[in-house]
């Protein structure tokens, strides 16, 4: 089965394809603020570099977030339109998941960190591997390095974007040790993510599936709070 | 041949369907007004949120509403200068992902030139040139129009937008948002019927200025230290008058200006588009002076008065006659100017 992947939630555009087991394509494309402005054309000269076009794919796979609100919105109204437009499955799949998924051979823990980029908070979730398969533990996290430091008790993998950062910062709070992983999301990922999900006959609605924010904007966190 | 419209700049989802920019098929607006009446406004980042849930839904419906498919679309037009860029961006996204899936030339649209497209849709005999005012919450410009969709810009407000002053002071006189369940320029519309439009004397800003720009936080000023004043004084605040003599201020500068442009051009129509162009007085103080003038003066619909997606795809079809598309690397440009 091919299926085309994609992330937008970080640094870069992430665009890959895979075909069963194999990697086609694992693209990434530098994007701070132009991930609008790339977005399609990446993914149409990926496919173009692999012999394909969006008529051969069988299933999209986008990342959901968290990460750059801006980011994410681009990516999944992307993902999502592209979806309803040439009627094929869609999977939306957790970019902290794909990201795990870049650290999965190594049968410890893994930790999945992402930059919320205010001061050093960070969203981060724990996924265990068995069997190649990857499950997340408990609730997605949302503070700074500190917290995160508490949760981690047992040595592990930390991966993401500056994992070795924070990976210092934690082993200084906790001596605990710790493998970083340095990474993005990746397109090929995410579509072997989708895949499987596919393959089990699961898929998203393409005009429901909205991003991953975990956080809501400021201004409804204030109204919630002073104008209940 | 069939265009779809995409029009999110602001706080409207919004999709349409329109046969040679001339047949409206459907044109559906997904409005964020209960979301965002809480807030007393537009919340960027809560409004480009809604967009991302409700675009799908939005485009389906388009298409459902006039018996189409994907299949039946020739291209698609997007607003994607002139907004909030978080909006914008959702709709740029959405439309060039279908341009892309379904092999269909893409078209970025000046917001303001789907305002101007909104009197072009529905008055096919509209002569060129003529002079258009588009007023609204985000822009107050005089515009020349030429047949070839190229615009000389004449004047543009200095500061507020008319009906940003609209809806700043419905706001401050409690009137707005979330007391009655509609927006500021309406409620002061509505109240002004019962007030007198004589019964204040508010600023016409920049009336007599030799160019025909605007310039309306002056105004705005005014109305709430007089209203201030009078809580002071212990006075009644009679808020119809109020309402009626500070619209009519509005509508002087606006029609006065709009005027002036035509002379100085030299044409016999004007077009009035956008928002404010839905306001009764607006209208009818427009019509009387026009009238008297021998100019002919042009409104759309109120449907097509507010943000909608109609007016795009019109206005992507004009571009798409000349052969004039984007490629697959549209960005937004959230203040880009339209015309010279």
């Amino acid at each position: 089965m091919i299926v085309l992947g994609m992330d937008t939630s970080g640094y870069a555009n992430a665009v890959g394809v895979i075909d069963g087991d194999r990697v086609l394509a694992d693209a990434s494309f530098p994007a701070r603020t132009d991930s609008l402005e790339q977005i399609v054309d990446n993914i149409d000269n990926v496919l173009k570099g692999v012999g394909l076009t969006l008529n051969k794919v069988q299933g999209i796979g986008v990342g959901l977030g968290p990460g750059s609100w801006t980011g994410i919105r681009v990516g999944v109204t992307v993902g999502k339109m592209l979806a309803y437009a040439s009627e094929k499955p869609l999977c939306g799949v957790p970019s902290l998941e794909a990201l795990a998924w870049s650290a999965r051979d190594h049968s410890l823990p893994v930790y999945a960190v992402i930059s919320v980029g205010v001061g050093d908070a960070v969203y981060a979730a724990r996924y265990n591997v068995k069997n190649d398969e990857m499950s997340r533990v408990g609730d997605y996290f949302i503070g700074d390095i500190k917290g995160l430091a508490a949760l981690i008790t047992e040595p592990c993998v930390l991966v993401g974007t500056g994992a070795a950062s924070y990976t210092e910062k934690i082993t200084g709070e906790s001596g605990i040790k710790i493998k970083a992983i340095e990474a993005n999301p990746g397109g090929a990922a995410v579509a072997f993510l989708a895949a499987r999900r596919l393959a089990r006959g699961e898929s998203d609605d393409a005009l429901s599936l909205t991003p991953l924010y975990l956080k809501e904007s400021t201004a409804k966190v204030f109204v919630n709070k002073y104008k209940p | 041949m069939l265009v779809l419209g995409i029009e999110t700049s602001c706080d409207e989802t919004a999709a349409a369907l329109v046969d040679s920019g001339a047949t409206i098929l459907s044109n559906i607006i997904a409005t964020q007004f209960d979301l965002l009446k809480k807030y007393g406004g537009v919340v960027p980042e809560i409004a480009a949120r809604r967009h991302t849930e409700s675009i799908g839904y939005v485009v389906k419906e388009a298409l459902d509403k006039a018996n189409k498919t994907l299949n039946d679309v020739d291209a698609v037009a997007v607003s994607s200068k002139q907004g909030l860029i978080g909006c914008l961006m959702v709709g740029v996204a959405a439309a060039k992902s279908i341009s892309y899936a379904r092999g269909i030339p893409l078209i970025g649209i000046h917001h303001v030139e789907g305002h101007i497209f909104a009197n072009r849709l529905s008055h096919p005999e509209l002569p060129f040139p003529h002079v258009c005012l588009t007023v609204s919450g985000g822009h107050t410009m005089i515009l020349y129009v030429n047949d070839n969709s190229t615009y000389e810009l004449m004047g543009t407000t200095l500061d507020d937008a008319a009906g940003e002053c609209f809806d700043k002071i419905a706001k401050f006189l409690d009137i707005s948002y979330a007391n009655r369940n509609t927006g500021g320029g309406r409620v002061i519309d509505e109240l002004s019927h019962q007030g007198n439009l004589k019964a204040f004397n508010f600023p016409r800003p920049m009336i007599r200025s030799k160019n025909l720009d605007f310039s309306f936080s002056g105004l705005k000023t005014s109305v709430i230290n007089m209203f201030k004043d009078k809580i002071v004084r212990g006075e009644s605040l009679p808020l119809p008058d109020i309402a009626a003599s500070f619209q009519e201020a509005i509508v002087d500068v606006l029609v006065t200006k709009t005027l002036h442009a035509a002379e100085e051009k030299e044409v016999r129509a004007i077009s009035v588009t956008g928002g404010v162009s839905a306001n009764s007085r607006l209208r009818a103080v427009f019509q009387e002076t026009c009238e008297r003038k021998g100019i002919a003066v042009f409104f759309p619909p109120l449907s097509l008065c507010t943000d909608n997606a109609a007016m795009v795809a019109a206005a992507g079809y004009a571009h798409l006659k000349r052969g004039e598309f984007s490629g697959l690397r549209l960005d937004v440009f959230p203040n880009a100017p339209i015309g010279v």
